[in-house]
């Protein structure tokens, strides 16, 4: 391996674990903003049928 | 306690504000880039060292060292945060401890992966026994453990509960696996490592300005942490709306 | 472990009701122990089970390493203490299973004393039960490994430190691991991490032993797994009961 590569190697995974952990917060993040905007919605809807 | 004032409980914890979680990230990506910089450029070459290779890896050290105690830290605060729930029984202390226990996972996986290629080109071995890179592999250990414990229950309560308890454990054996994992090494230096100090990563002499740039990248990790804590906690309190709105409805 | 054994006729409940007190304490202890002991007795699932398991274990270790007579010293302690260390896992994460399934458990913790009793009771209980498994084991350790007959109570010290070691945080572990999905698995996961000083500390003892190394230099050793014991085993008493809460 070249001089440089062993670097770069390093501190890659730094930068990949960094956003592989970041990007599984937002797409968490997303589908359960979506799960609570389709919870609330039919809790609405209940709430009318019910009232 | 009533569903309308969990949620309402909920709502008051958690996001303070779209601003606070943006301006945060903004700083975060900022300092790391900084510290990016200062570790790769700013920062004199080590002396005492052979090789090209060993010089440029060398490097690293300025962000596995402070991975590694930002690691810790996140321990620590699970340990906290979980002796607070024990004791108080609120929500908001497990969610903490949950969420520095998952940030801490990432942070030890970042310094089980930089050790061997920072040891490959020093030391021309991918894998050393060494006491600092032994106790934060049982340590990433002992989260996952108490992830996967967590993650094996279903009832809510005993999950914290139990989460609790084992985090305690968890942070009590971390001091003294540690003292565990130095003295086995100090009796078989040889065994493993050819030839030199099990101890001293920082064999290369730190000068003022290889410790600056080190205090300044740890500076930098600790601001991505308290980020990351920040954007993992505001996705538990969500979450945890989730369930309670599920509950509402399906239970009705 | 499907066959339904009946509850023994109410030992824990039979006690004259003390109110509370060391007397009380103690008593409740001892009835947890005795219970289980009888159990065990009865059935000897558990014990058997452990022994040919650690039997077997030291067997692969034969076939998996070539043990010739040089060598033999080097592995033998390591051997020894993997063999402990997983018959014991398999001990201790069926001791609470058991409770669980016969419905005994909610009875103990009705009545009227402190949830560690049920603790130190679970936990001497596991100690006796591999320590059982070990008193059968260590000769058999010491003709296979070819040592000499005077070892073995210096030996059996260690052994018995060791077992507290673990039985310590295992009970408290495993009344959890009962809770969850994957329960034989959950215990090893869980304690293993835990224990390496444990393991650590006793593999040094034990290599002391056969190696005849003077006290002296394997003392801190002996310290440290009787430090481990001492913080872990009063950890734990004090978390059980935030794990057995209802």
């Amino acid at each position: 391996m070249g001089s440089l590569s062993y670097l770069a190697a390093g501190y890659a995974v730094f930068w990949i674990v960094s956003f592989v952990f970041i990007y599984s917060l937002v797409s968490r993040q997303r589908s359960l903003q979506k799960e609570v905007e389709m919870l609330e919605h039919l809790a609405a809807e209940e709430a009318d049928r019910q009232g | 306690m009533s569903t309308k004032t969990i949620l309402a409980d909920q709502q008051k914890t958690g996001s303070g504000g779209f601003s606070w979680g943006l301006a945060l990230s903004a700083v975060s990506g900022l300092l790391m880039l900084a510290a990016l910089y200062m570790a790769l450029v700013g920062a004199p070459d080590a002396v005492n060292l052979t090789s090209p290779a060993e010089r440029a890896a060398q490097r690293i050290f300025y962000f596995h060292v402070p991975a590694a105690w930002i690691g810790f830290l996140a321990f620590i605060v699970a340990a906290g945060a979980s002796l607070m729930y024990l004791i108080t029984r609120r929500q908001r202390w497990d969610m903490w401890a949950l969420a520095s226990v998952e940030i801490g996972v990432v942070f030890f996986a970042m310094v089980m992966l930089s050790g061997p290629i920072w040891a490959k080109p020093t030391w021309n071995v991918w894998w050393t026994w060494d006491p600092r890179l032994t106790i934060s592999t049982i340590s990433w250990l002992l989260y996952l453990g108490y992830l996967m414990l967590r993650g094996a229950i279903d009832n809510p309560d005993r999950q914290a509960r139990f989460g609790a308890v084992y985090a305690l454990i968890a942070a009590i054996s971390v001091p003294i696996n540690w003292v565990a994992i130095r003295w086995w090494r100090t009796i078989h230096p040889a065994v493993v490592l050819p030839g030199n100090n099990s101890a001293a990563q920082g064999e290369f002499g730190m000068s003022a300005d290889i410790r600056n740039t080190l205090l300044f990248c740890l500076f930098a990790f600790t601001v991505f942490y308290i980020m990351l804590m920040y954007h993992r906690i505001n996705l538990e309190n969500l979450k945890r709306r989730v369930d309670t709105l599920r509950q509402q409805i399906l239970y009705r | 472990m499907t066959e339904q054994v009946k509850p023994l006729s109410n030992t824990a409940t039979a006690a004259p009701a003390a109110p509370g007190g060391l007397t009380g304490y103690f008593r409740k202890v001892l009835a947890i122990v005795r219970k289980d002991v009888a159990a065990e007795i009865r059935t000897k699932e558990m014990i058997s089970a452990m022994l040919v398991f650690s039997l077997l274990i030291i067997l692969i270790f034969n076939f998996a390493f070539d043990l010739r007579a040089e060598n033999i010293n080097t592995v033998a302690p390591g051997v020894l203490w993997v063999s402990i260390a997983f018959a014991g896992m398999l001990g201790l994460s069926r001791s609470f299973i058991l409770e669980l399934d016969r419905g005994v458990l909610d009875g103990l913790l009705l009545t009227p004393v402190d949830r560690s009793a049920i603790y130190f009771g679970k936990m001497i209980g596991n100690v006796l039960f591999i320590s059982v498994v070990e008193i059968i084991l260590l000769p058999v350790f010491v003709i296979l490994f070819n040592q000499p007959a005077n070892i073995l109570p210096m030996l059996a010290g260690v052994v018995l430190l060791g077992t507290i070691g673990f039985a310590g945080v295992g009970t408290l572990f495993s009344a959890m691991a009962v809770h969850t999905r994957a329960r034989e698995v959950m215990l090893p996961i869980m304690l293993f991490p835990v224990v390496v000083p444990v393991m650590l500390s006793a593999v040094r003892l034990t290599a002391g032993i056969l190696d005849q190394v003077p006290f002296e230099d394997v003392r801190h050793w002996g310290v440290l797994l009787v430090a481990f014991d001492a913080i872990f085993v009063a950890a734990s008493f004090m978390l059980f009961e935030y794990v057995v809460e209802e």
